[in-house]
């Protein structure tokens, strides 16, 4: 039979422990941001939408 | 907060490009569905197989094409310019670039309609389009880019809304993965070699396939519902907090995902593993945009109830959570056993094609084109109706794929009391399921007439009002980043820099590109070569660009999967090795008939040539289209010289004398099988299509039997 599967391949694991440094360290960095936000901010970011006056049809 | 502010400065909103678009929305939305319908007839009516440039595996493309790029695309861009103008309060940056984008956006719309039905196709599933049509999408979209960006920077609105962030990603992504999927060596102007082959053209392909679904079909539909339901329902969104977790999350987990595609396939198992996880985490940030979204509606489910724009909103969010807890279900290995391979996976799809884009579209059809015509809906009642109908089609068309998809899955392993498969002829397997195939076929045909209704009601309303070409507005220029008050918090630095936020993006998605693909190219031994495995010879190349021209591979695949179901009904499994001189694979993704990796010396040349000429003379009732043209057309070889040298420029080992000689010796193997046939009462010219074709399926999976 050929050596068909292979399970590790030699250099390959510093890929996958540096993305799940990366990938960890993103998240405490985007929680911690999202922990921090300034309410008032947050409050004219989601009304930025709603500023433009559309067209209203009258239904 | 800074309190200076400029004076106010006036300017118009482009509504032309956002009509422009609109129409084409409608148009092309129309023609991908009623392509749909006709392909799901052929599936239980060969019949339906009208000519070459009509027969299933031809124009299943056309139709995946104009749904996703003809109809979602132009979607996309209507919604884009319509909300980027708005949230950056400034009109878009050039008209020349919007104009250029409209028409060269239809062009390859067009050119994809006229190349796919004449075969010309790569074969790799919705990058099908030739490089020189490629060359023209990376153009358009390149266009669309710095016509978005140049809009930013000229803004009025100091803060990107998220939607915004999710336009940017979406540009970024799809212009890497479209290069990337697109390294093609040409051939001539209609054909070319992928410069990948096997495994590594599997994983760049499906890398590329599933995150098209990622950044062509999600990333900007969530952007689009982050604008378009806070302005439909006139409340904010529900958390910005959310939309922001959200964001970050679902371009950094989606991207490396795509190997949940080739479970079980000849990919090192590593990287299948990684596909799992990260698409059982994408619940995570899937869900927490639905959330926000139906959330969102909190409070306003009176307004649902009389609204029917908001209906189909919610509907289209609900399908989008649906699909998006089905999709990490279908990753966990032992469910993808069952449902890969069949119809599940086609009713996966469209719960997610019907419910999330073709609903959220139609929403914001229906809320722009009065506004931008300064008019209302011709008829409040169609809408309504639309509604329902289409509600009505999903249900029709999803519940018997998914009866069918687990059918499909259940018979192909089941096995007696004696240890055979009960269902060792396929063709048992696909009769089964043909009363679900024209159930489907009646759900399409209900969402198609449903988006009719909508093309009358849409084009009945910009009828009775005229179209504001030119809106005007106005708001005060930007300060420049000194004029406001330093308070430096990076998400907010990012926010106003949209130049960081693509670059941002850009590290995320790549993050996670790279560590998939790299190894999987950087270390040769990840695929063992086996000795017995030769390069194809003229003839059976010849013979796999005829396969791939017909589109064989969108019902048949070439990948025998290393379960006992499955080595029993067609051999042994595929290994990695088998496939190091394809290019491209042509695994597939479908098993409407059976896999035909083994398919070598299974048959004699006769029953091919049988079959090829009318299925059912061989199997009874099959649902496989005839080929008669393959028996009439002669093989062109003009080109065969110049196929096998370009093969060795991707390392395929020819030799010279091979290249030189391939005509010569590509007569011989013709002239043999023609020889063959002869023996069993079979006339037909050594230079026809057909000897190729038969040339190829005896040659597949060969290999590993041949002694050294
Ligand atoms: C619409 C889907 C469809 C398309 C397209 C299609 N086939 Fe088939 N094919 C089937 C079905 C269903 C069967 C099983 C019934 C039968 O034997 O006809 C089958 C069976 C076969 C078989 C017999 C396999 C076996 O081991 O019994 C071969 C060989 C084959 N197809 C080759 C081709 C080739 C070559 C093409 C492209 C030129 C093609 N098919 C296109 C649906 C399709």
């Amino acid at each position: 039979m050929f050596k068909q599967f292979i399970s590790v391949i030699p250099g390959a694991d510093i890929f996958m422990i540096s993305s799940l440094c990366i990938f960890m360290a993103f998240f405490v960095l985007v929680g911690l941001y999202l922990l921090w936000m300034d309410p008032i901010h947050t409050v004219k970011m989601q009304h930025l939408p709603l500023e433009n006056n559309d067209f209203e049809p009258k239904i | 907060m800074s309190t200076q502010s400029n004076p106010l400065e006036q300017f118009y909103y482009d509504n032309k490009a956002v009509r422009n678009f609109a129409i084409a929305t409608i148009i092309w939305g129309i023609v991908g569905m009623l392509v749909g319908v006709i392909i799901a007839t052929q599936l239980f009516e060969p019949a339906a197989n009208f000519t070459q440039y009509g027969s299933f595996g031809r124009i299943r493309p056309l139709h995946t094409n104009a749904v996703i790029f003809a109809f979602v695309g132009n979607a996309i861009f209507a919604g884009v310019y319509y909300s980027l103008q708005r949230l950056l309060k400034a009109r878009m940056f050039s008209n020349f670039l919007t104009e250029f984008h409209f028409w060269g956006w239809q062009a390859i719309i067009v050119a994809a309609a006229i190349t796919l039905p004449l075969g010309i196709t790569t074969s790799h599933e919705y990058a099908e389009l030739e490089w020189p049509i490629d060359i023209a999408i990376t153009l358009v979209w390149v266009a669309f880019g710095i016509n978005m960006f140049g809009t930013i920077l000229r803004r009025r609105e100091r803060h990107l809304y998220v939607a915004i962030w999710f336009y940017i990603a979406t540009f970024v992504t799809v212009a890497v993965l479209h290069l990337t999927n697109s390294m093609q060596l040409p051939i001539s102007i209609f054909k070319s070699y992928y410069v990948y082959a096997g495994v590594q053209d599997a994983l760049v392909q499906w890398w590329y396939g599933h995150n098209a679904v990622a950044f062509f079909l999600t990333t900007p539909f969530l952007g689009l519902m982050y604008y378009f339901l806070p302005k439909m329902a006139n409340r904010p969104v529900y958390s910005y907090r959310l939309s922001i977790l959200h964001f970050w999350a679902l371009i950094f987990i989606y991207i490396w995902a795509g190997p949940h595609h080739l479970l079980y396939s000849s990919l090192p198992d590593w990287a299948q593993s990684l596909g799992v996880v990260f698409s059982i985490m994408l619940i995570a940030p899937s869900w927490g945009g639905m959330i926000n979204g139906l959330l969102t509606l909190r409070g306003a489910w009176d307004q649902v109830r009389e609204n029917t724009i908001l209906k189909f909103m919610v509907v289209g969010i609900t399908t989008y959570g649906m699909a998006t807890f089905e999709g990490p279900m279908l990753s966990l290995k032992n469910i993808n056993a069952i449902a890969h391979f069949t119809d599940w996976i086609v009713a996966h799809v469209h719960v997610g094609a019907l419910g999330w884009n073709g609903f959220l579209t139609f929403a914001i059809l229906y809320w722009m084109i009065p506004r931008i015509f300064q008019t209302k809906l011709y008829s409040e009642k169609l809408v309504k109706t639309h509604f329902w109908i289409a509600t009505i089609g999903i249900a029709f068309y999803a519940i018997p794929m998914y009866i069918s998809g687990f059918t499909q899955g259940m018979m192909w392993k089941q096995f007696t009391a004696e240890g055979n498969l009960q269902y060792g002829n396929f063709l048992d397997t696909t009769l089964q399921v043909i009363p679900m195939h024209q159930m489907r076929a009646f759900g399409g045909t209900l969402y198609l007439i449903g988006a009719i209704l909508m093309a009358v009601n849409l084009f009945k309303t910009m009828a009775q009002g005229t179209l504001l070409a030119n809106e005007p507005a106005e708001a005060p220029a930007l300060l420049t980043i000194d004029e406001i008050a330093p308070e430096a918090h990076w998400h907010r630095w990012i926010e106003k820099r949209p130049i960081q936020l693509l670059v941002a993006s850009l590290i995320m998605i790549l993050i996670g590109s790279l560590v998939e693909l790299v190894p999987t190219f950087m270390v040769k031994s990840n695929v063992p070569t086996i000795a017995a495995v030769k390069p194809y010879s003229a003839l059976e190349l010849e013979g796999r660009d005829i396969y791939i021209r017909e589109g064989c591979v969108s019902c048949h695949s070439q990948l025998v999967r290393p379960f006992r179901s499955e080595t029993e009904r067609y051999g042994e499994f595929s290994k990695s090795g088998e496939f190091v001189y394809d290019h491209p694979f042509l695994w597939g993704s479908k098993r409407t008939g059976p896999d035909l990796h083994r398919e070598g010396g299974k048959y004699p040349n006769s029953w091919h040539y049988h079959h090829m000429r009318e299925p059912s003379s061989m199997s009874p009732g099959s649902i496989m289209p005839a080929y008669d043209w393959l028996f009439e057309q002669s093989l062109n070889t003009s080109m065969t010289e110049k196929k096998l040298s370009a093969m060795k420029t991707l390392g395929v080992p020819y030799e010279e004398s091979q290249i030189k000689n391939a005509v010569r010796d590509l007569n011989q193997q013709a002239k043999e099988i023609q020889m063959q046939m002869a023996g069993e009462q079979i006339k037909i010219g050594a230079d026809k299509e057909i000897i190729a074709l038969i040339a190829y399926l005896q040659r597949l999976g060969t290999d590993i039997n041949k002694k050294q």
